[in-house]
């Protein structure tokens, strides 16, 4: 059963929220915008398949609009759960008729569930009711037995929550979640039963005959049986490992051969390879009991950060190993490396905005194909960093982006701390794709654009984003090509090298430059390539120092400062 | 399961599996047996699997009577089987899926006339028609409309050829009717049914339902309505046909209310069903049934085969038949009849008649011998001020502003406490402000000098009820609170009040099979109860009365026909029809019905005069065979098994097998 999406009201930091789900969900945001706020609200309404995990709501899960607010008896928690069948016949017989009761129908004919959990905290009382119910799409409750159907959709929805804190001392245990079912699970019979543990109690005996000292040990021991009554002849025994089968597998370990081939216990391994095992392990759990125990389930995972301790390609790759082609993986991640190898559409995009949490995610349906490949073609090429910006400072090629983040930086300004990423547009022919992103994802935007017909078509193109916005907080288009704006600083020099001028006219008119411009652009490009210029213009421009920025590009970069309210 | 107690032919049908199958089944077959036995059959084989069984019955008594006996058969059926009337079917439907019709999931149940009057009028003033329709006369046409299930707009074309003038307001009016209904969060009965049907039109829905019920058993076919007909036949899934239909067309005894002798023909046509017999009659004494054989052999429609007398013979059994001058002497007679027997068989007679005017006169001729009666009726609505007041409080805080509820709230109230409290007058002032009519009842009526409990609960329970909807709470105060008056100022209908709330127990614990009590919904549990009769049970002891028609699916040791007469069974109106009538069939069917109730002894009475009009004992004795000839009385035949018991004037037939 699909789960379409899940609404949050009233919950910790959320005040309201609505997240729209996908096969692979990838929660995205910064530190306490409430990714695993919303990875809890679905483990509370849902319930955990872990009986370790489960609890109800407390007086603290309540949302407060601020430090001094108190819960008023009104505020109630409510999160809402969606489920839809995709397509006709998706959902199980069996399933339909397990919630029979609760299905309802919408206007478009889908099949539909909707669970609907309300938590309200009783100030004089200090305590908090929880309610669940079922609802049809008008959001009028059912009158139908709401936990008891919980119960249901809790065995045809397992969901398996996989925390940020990852310990394989802890996990590995024989009473231990993922490992201890493994370990417990005897498929034997008992006649092989028998024969294995006569032939360790064989072995026992040996290696404790062999072993002298146990001798005098036994000998001293067994005089407690003059004191207190035991049984039997043999009333001491010394067991060099269990004699039982099970006691045996309770204290399997597992061991990773490192490089020299010497077999290391996991948790001698180094943090890294803990957490990846530790996912390894869940998922061969999962596997395990999803087959046997949750014939019909489509479980749902949520895991918090699997990139934990992980090289980056290895947090690249790590996503195709959560497989769970029956449900649904719902992911929160810091990682840009991770988030770089999954659709742009499955990610979802945290903000605060004037001190509430909103989301932010990808329509998809607004972009043309094309538009699409560049997108992905971006999020690849900056392994998904753009993708974490609060600025998208809109640039027109190479040489700008360099530029601009250069200048940045002789100016004494991080970019990257301030959450401004430079984004070329030019290839994709237009900055509206990336603006139309940047508006759906919540990301602010600039556009930079040359003082040329190519910059005009851009600036001309932008301002049909800007929705009544003053086009002076969106847009610069420079006074001339930027190549040129840097010549008149007086970086010229380097440009009448690359054109092979005779005359060096350093304080030649921007005329005079675009001219130069258009030689070199004639010329072999291999040799003097606009960017390979532009680093030798910024050479210069450090050892000038703060005062040798152009006043545009400050101008510029105090504007995507501002925007991304650094 | 103990297989080994069913026959041949039961076994035959209990072990049906797919398909359709239709049981042909006269009195005392065992069809609840089948049924139940089929069921629980059903259910243990598929152990694991998460399907239900759809069981249609026609009472929620039977329905409970069936679930007990199913549970009695196999484990954890609760989950597995929906045992439920045609109505509380549509109800639940209707609440799961009436959005896609703009039904509210708490939509009320109207079962008071008054009330769907009330619709009506508002119907008629919004259709702009010409003035001079009444909605007294109009009802039952609007019902027979959405018995139909007529669309609005084809109500004009469907009254036309009968009344062309009026088609198209009428039509006009209808459409009104069923929109307001719903706009107004509320149903009628028949209503219900017609409203799921056509939620079942949408192919979505009616997918679901038949995933979820890929078995449908129906009992008592022969008397489902044209609207239930029609809403089975889109549950049941067209390639599966899994239909299992009981049914004896000999006792198709509601056509009035819609049931067609012929229906089950339509019925056979359409799923093309397999036909099995149950001919062995293990209730009624051999004699009883060659009678009833005799007598239903007399109706074109009949086309069964005898039914074979299978019960044992034993020493008890007998047929007496007895004739009167007059009614009060045939009254007096069966009376002291009944008073002459040991106290214990008291409680195993019942006395039966065509109409309920025949049963009040037996009641009364009990109550002189000192014998308590009990005349069993629909009652839609409680009649104890208590509980009158405590359910429409109920359903005024489930809709606020409901005014023919807030009319019973005050009448009630005002008996109960003597207040003097003004629905017309609460409701204006309930409109100036929060619209909240239950909110405007508990202000105006604190105002009132009130007696301290009642002041208490009232502040208490009220604000609950109507703050927090917790009516869980507010019927538990609400009973205490009677108690509590009842102690400090005895009222004499205290008793009446423990009946009804004795009812009220039963129905809430009937309602609360699926769904437990503590998580029901207020809408829910109202609905549940606007479903059922509010019929006290007979007390322990007491003689049960019964009309005919309310007999239906029972048994007694000691079955009293009376009235026996021409006129009277076959009623007047039937008899006026001609001798080939359908209505005379139906009247036929409705005597056999009767006759065959019996376990031990029949007791057949008729006056030869009523009100001073001479009557003829009726022409079913004569087809039965209970006299020779009406034009000749045999007055010495013996009366042989009843020889101890003190002889009526008149005794003419009786013959113990």
């Amino acid at each position: 059963m699909f789960l379409e999406s899940i609404d949050i009201a009233n919950f910790r930091g959320i005040r309201q929220l609505s997240l729209r789900l996908e096969q692979t969900t990838v929660i995205i945001g910064e530190n306490n915008t409430g990714k695993s706020t919303i990875l809890d609200a679905l483990l509370l309404a849902l319930g955990s398949a872990f009986a370790a995990d489960r609890r109800t709501f407390v007086k603290d899960d309540h949302h407060l609009a601020g430090s001094d607010v108190q819960i008023a008896d009104g505020d109630t928690i409510e999160i809402v759960l969606r489920f839809v069948e995709r397509s006709p016949g998706e959902w199980p017989m069996d399933t339909i008729q397990q919630i029979y009761d609760v299905v309802h129908i919408d206007d478009s004919g889908k099949r539909r569930v909707t669970m609907r959990v309300q938590s309200t905290y009783n100030s004089s009382t200090s305590e908090s009711s929880t309610e669940w119910s079922f609802l049809n799409p008008k959001h009028e409750k059912l009158p139908t037995n709401g936990p008891q159907r919980r119960r249901t959709l809790q065995s045809l929805i397992p969901l398996f929550p996989l925390h940020s804190t990852r310990d394989w001392g802890q996990e590995s245990r024989h009473n231990s979640r993922f490992w201890g079912p493994f370990v417990r699970s005897l498929t034997m019979s008992d006649d092989m039963r028998q024969d294995l543990e006569k032939e360790l109690a064989d072995i026992n005996k040996k290696i404790v005959d062999i072993h002298e000292p146990f001798g005098a040990v036994k000998d001293q021991l067994n005089r407690i049986s003059k004191l207190v009554p035991l049984s039997g002849a043999n009333p001491v025994n010394i067991d060099a490992f269990p004699a039982s089968l099970r006691d045996v597998l309770s204290r399997t370990k597992v061991s990773l051969a490192s490089i020299t081939g010497a077999k290391i216990p996991i948790e001698r391994h180094g943090e890294g390879t803990q957490n990846i095992a530790i996912i390894c392990l869940f998922l061969a759990y999962l596997r395990s009991k999803i087959d046997e125990q949750y014939n019909m389930a489509s479980p749902i995972l949520t895991i918090e950060e699997p990139e934990a301790h992980l090289h980056p390609s290895a947090a690249y790759s790590v996503t195709s190993l959560l497989d769970n082609p029956r449900g649904q993986n719902i992911i929160a991640t810091h990682s840009g490396d991770l988030v770089a190898n999954v659709a742009t559409s499955s990610l979802k995009f945290l903000r605060r905005r004037k001190g509430e949490i909103v989301i932010r995610q990808i329509d998809d349906s607004v972009f043309e194909p094309k538009d699409k490949l560049a997108i992905d073609y971006h999020v690849q090429n900056t392994r998904g960093n753009i993708l974490f910006a609060r600025c998208w400072l809109l640039v027109e090629g190479e040489t700008d982006r360099l530029v601009f983040e250069q200048c940045a930086s002789v100016h004494g300004i991080d970019l990257t701390f301030n959450g401004i990423y430079c984004v070329e547009y030019a290839q994709m022919g237009s900055p509206r794709p990336l603006i139309k992103l940047a508006k759906q994802i919540g990301i602010e935007w600039f556009v930079v654009a040359d003082g040329d017909d190519w910059g005009h078509k851009y600036v001309k193109a932008a301002s049909k984003d800007l929705n009544g916005e003053d086009s002076r907080e969106r847009i610069h288009q420079l006074e001339h090509p930027l190549e040129v704006v840097l010549c008149l600083q007086g970086y010229g020099d380097h440009y009448e090298r690359a054109a092979c001028t005779e005359s060096q006219n350093k304080n030649g008119d921007a005329a005079y430059w675009k001219k130069v411009m258009s030689i070199i652009k004639k010329q072999d490009k291999k040799a003097h390539s606009k960017p390979y210029i532009a680093t030798l213009v910024m050479q210069d421009m450090r050892k000038a120092g703060k005062d040798g920025v152009p006043e545009a590009i400050r101008q510029i970069i105090d504007k995507s400062i501002q925007l991304a309210g650094g | 399961m103990a297989d080994n107690s069913l026959n041949a032919n039961q076994l035959r049908a209990v072990k049906w599996c797919d398909g359709p199958l239709l049981v042909l089944a006269g009195p005392g077959s065992g069809k609840t047996r089948v049924l139940t036995h089929r069921m629980a059959r059903i259910i243990s084989e598929s152990a694991g699997e998460s399907f239900r069984i759809l069981g249609l019955t026609f009472t929620n008594k039977a329905a409970a009577e069936m679930r007990r006996r199913v549970r009695e058969l196999v484990a954890d059926v609760d989950g597995r089987i929906n045992l439920t009337t045609y109505h509380s079917f549509s109800a639940d439907i209707l609440r799961q899926h009436g959005h896609l019709l703009g039904i509210r999931p708490d939509f009320d149940i109207l079962t008071q006339d008054a009330e769907r009057r009330a619709v009506l009028d508002e119907a008629i003033s919004s259709a702009e028609v010409d003035s001079g329709y009444d909605s007294r006369r109009l009802l039952p046409l609007v019902d027979r409309l959405i018995e139909h299930n007529v669309a609005p707009n084809e109500a004009a074309r469907f009254l036309h050829e009968e009344m062309p003038d009026d088609a198209q307001p009428i039509g006009e009016i209808y459409g009104h009717y069923r929109r307001l209904m719903i706009e107004g969060g509320e149903l009628d009965y028949v209503g219900l049914v017609a409203e799921a049907h056509r939620l079942l039109t949408n192919t979505a829905v009616a997918g679901l339902i038949r995933t979820i019920y890929p078995y449908i058993c129906v009992d008592e076919f022969q008397d489902t309505s044209l609207a239930e007909y029609r809403l089975l036949c889109e549950l049941v899934d067209p390639d599966t046909r899994n239909l299992f239909v009981v049914a004896d067309d000999d006792q198709t005894i509601y056509e009035w209310n819609g049931a067609d002798p012929e229906r089950l023909q339509h019925l056979r046509q359409r799923f093309g069903m397999h036909i099995l017999e149950l001919p062995e009659n293990y209730r009624c004494p051999p004699r009883v049934v060659e009678m009833a054989n005799r007598l239903i052999a007399n109706n074109p429609l009949h086309a069964k085969a005898d039914s074979v007398a299978s019960r044992p013979v034993e020493a008890d059994q007998m047929v007496r038949t007895r004739e009167f001058e007059t009614a009060e002497e045939e009254v007096k007679w069966v009376a002291k009849d009944i008073a002459g027997r040991p106290v214990s068989e008291r409680a195993e007679c019942a006395v039966l008649a065509r109409n309920r005017w025949a049963l009040e006169q037996i009641v009364n001729a009990l109550e002189t011998r000192g014998i308590q009666g009990h005349l069993h009726v629909r009652k839609n609505e409680f009649a104890n001020d208590r509980m009158v007041w405590l359910h429409s409080a109920l359903r005024l805080a489930n809709s606020r502003q409901d005014s023919e509820q807030m009319r019973r709230v005050c009448k009630s109230f005002d008996t109960l406490e003597g207040t003097n409290t003004i629905p017309d007058a609460i409701i204006a002032i309930a409109m100036m402000g929060d619209k909240d009519y239950l909110r405007a009842w508990t202000r105006a009526v604190l105002r009132e000098n009130l007696d301290s409990t009642t002041r208490s609960f009232l502040e208490e329970g009220m604000t609950g009820l109507a703050d927090k909807l917790d009516f869980r709470g507010f019927i538990r105060d609400c009973f205490r609170w009677f108690e509590q008056r009842q102690e400090s100022s005895p009222a004499p209908d205290y008793d009446a009040y423990c009946m009804e709330r004795a009812v009220w127990g039963g129905l809430v614990e009937e309602a609360t099979s699926d769904v437990p009590y503590e998580r029901m919904t207020l809408s829910a549990l109202l609905q549940q109860i606007d479903l059922r009769s509010k019929e006290p049970p007979a007390p322990p002891g007491a003689v049960r009365c019964y009309t005919i028609f309310a007999s239906k699916g029972l048994e007694f040791d000691h079955t009293y026909l009376v009235r026996m007469a021409e006129g009277e069974l076959p009623d007047w109106r039937a008899a006026k029809k001609g001798a080939a009538s359908r209505e005379v069939c139906e009247e036929r069917r409705i005597c056999f019905v009767a006759i065959t109730r019996t376990l031990k002894s029949l007791t057949l009475t008729w006056p030869l005069s009523m009100s001073g009009h001479r009557k003829e004992p009726s022409r079913f004795l004569v087809e039965m065979g209970a006299v020779q000839n009406s034009t000749a009385p045999s007055a010495t035949a013996p009366d042989l098994g009843l020889s101890e018991r003190p002889q009526a004037a008149g005794a003419r037939f009786g013959a113990p097998h």
